[in-house]
């Protein structure tokens, strides 16, 4: 069964739990939590018993041939052990080289050297966790240099040698599609889709670029921010993936700032959830002659 | 690709590791940034990169660069300004329940 849900976040907190009856789920961030208190660690297993919890984290930084800080995975290992989640996610970023902070989701070269890297953390996590996050693929203002793959094929590799299964931001997707010349459905299919356990949905904003440098693109790009609405494309996409894939998706709606009346969230909620029933009546009904994952 | 022990020997870890350096470098480091682009060759030749490394830099998306560089900064400002911010919200609230109960050092 498909679940639309919303990102946990203290400003809507009160929100959410009133409206607990329209939303299925709800996603926190799991960083939030490593120096919490007992008292707070419980206050999160009570919210599970409430409704359904999937966690996420944002700031591992596994995408990368420096291995993992110990004192970070220590502090997920804490929490994680804990609140032993059936579920619990993570970015394919970049996040530090040494003691280099980068201080957000950039995307590594993507090339085989990157790709081993990554492997390498997701099996120390495995080790010490005792499982493998669902990976979410990141969004970015630059191409990264020094790759020899696409995105997709970048992906797909980390997923078939680690095993791990995939969250898929749609928005993050639909930046890189349309910031570096793709179609975004044809991106989207090119990507693992069959893997696909979580997706995300969010919104952003058209930057500028700067002037006297080099591009070969339309003099803006699209930056992903979390405090816009979703476009209308994005819930496009979600209704191609709901037609495309069989297995049940988790869908959180991540909103950090300027936050709307809660109203406009939860319609947003609603407007995702008639998306995929609409996309699985659709699948139900072409059944026969249902389509096949492709990657580039 | 199952993950081997042959994988967990992989070689070019070194050098993918000093690309990686170099490229955090350019998203996180002004001065290194602007040497950079008013003359990569110069702000490149002490990085001990590959042929292909360093060409892979000197055909950059410049404009993505400044932008992605530009993104990475508000994000960590807006974190620090976060943590400044619960640190005195905590202390302001250990001096409540300080006072509240009574238990001054």
């Amino acid at each position: 069964m498909d679940l639309v849900g919303l990102g946990w976040r203290p400003e809507i907190a009160p929100a959410i739990l009133s409206h607990l009856d329209q939303i299925d789920v709800v996603e926190v961030i799991l960083d939030d939590y490593f120096n919490a208190s007992s008292t707070k660690l419980r206050s999160l297993r009570t919210l599970s018993v409430q409704t359904p919890v999937v966690y996420h984290g944002v700031g591992l930084g596994l995408a990368t041939s420096f291995k993992l800080n110990p004192k970070r995975l220590q502090n997920l290992k804490r929490v994680l052990d804990y609140l032993a989640p059936d579920t619990w996610s993570e970015h394919l970023a970049f996040v530090r080289a040494e003691n280099i902070e980068i201080g957000h989701l950039a995307s590594p070269p993507r090339n085989m050297q990157t790709v081993y890297g990554t492997l390498e953390n997701l099996e120390l996590i495995k080790k010490v966790v005792g499982n493998c996050p669902a990976l979410e693929n990141v969004a970015t203002l630059i191409d990264p240099p020094h790759s020899s793959m696409s995105e997709p094929q970048w992906v797909s590799e980390i997923l078939k040698g680690s095993g791990c299964n995939m969250l898929l931001d749609l928005h993050n997707l639909y930046s890189n599609a349309i910031n570096f010349g793709f179609d975004p459905v044809v991106y989207l299919k090119s990507f693992p889709l069959d893997r696909v356990q979580l997706v995300h949905l969010s919104g952003g904003e058209w930057i500028q670029e700067p002037q006297g440098f080099e591009s070969n693109l339309k003099g803006q790009r699209l930056l992903d921010d979390h405090v816009h609405d979703i476009p209308e494309i994005v819930f496009d996409l979600l209704g191609v993936l709901g037609q495309f894939v069989e297995q049940p998706l988790t869908v959180i709606i991540e909103r950090d700032g300027e936050y709307p009346e809660f109203q406009t969230l939860l319609n947003q909620i609603n407007r995702a959830k008639r998306t995929l029933k609409n996309a699985r009546e659709q699948r139900t009904s072409k059944m026969g002659g249902s389509p096949e994952c492709t990657n580039i | 690709m199952p993950v081997s022990n042959e994988l967990l020997k992989w070689e070019g870890r070194l050098s993918a590791q000093t690309f990686e350096l170099t490229l955090a470098r350019l998203y996180t480091d002004p001065v290194f940034r602007s040497q950079f682009l008013s003359d990569s060759l110069v702000a490149l030749k002490n990085c001990e990169l590959t042929d292909d490394e360093r060409k892979s830099l000197l055909k950059i998306d410049q404009a993505g660069l400044l932008m992605a560089s530009h993104s990475f900064l508000h994000k960590r400002k807006k974190r620090f300004s976060n943590r400044s911010v619960l640190k005195k919200l905590t202390f302001k609230l250990k001096i409540m329940f300080k006072s509240l109960t009574g238990r001054f050092n």
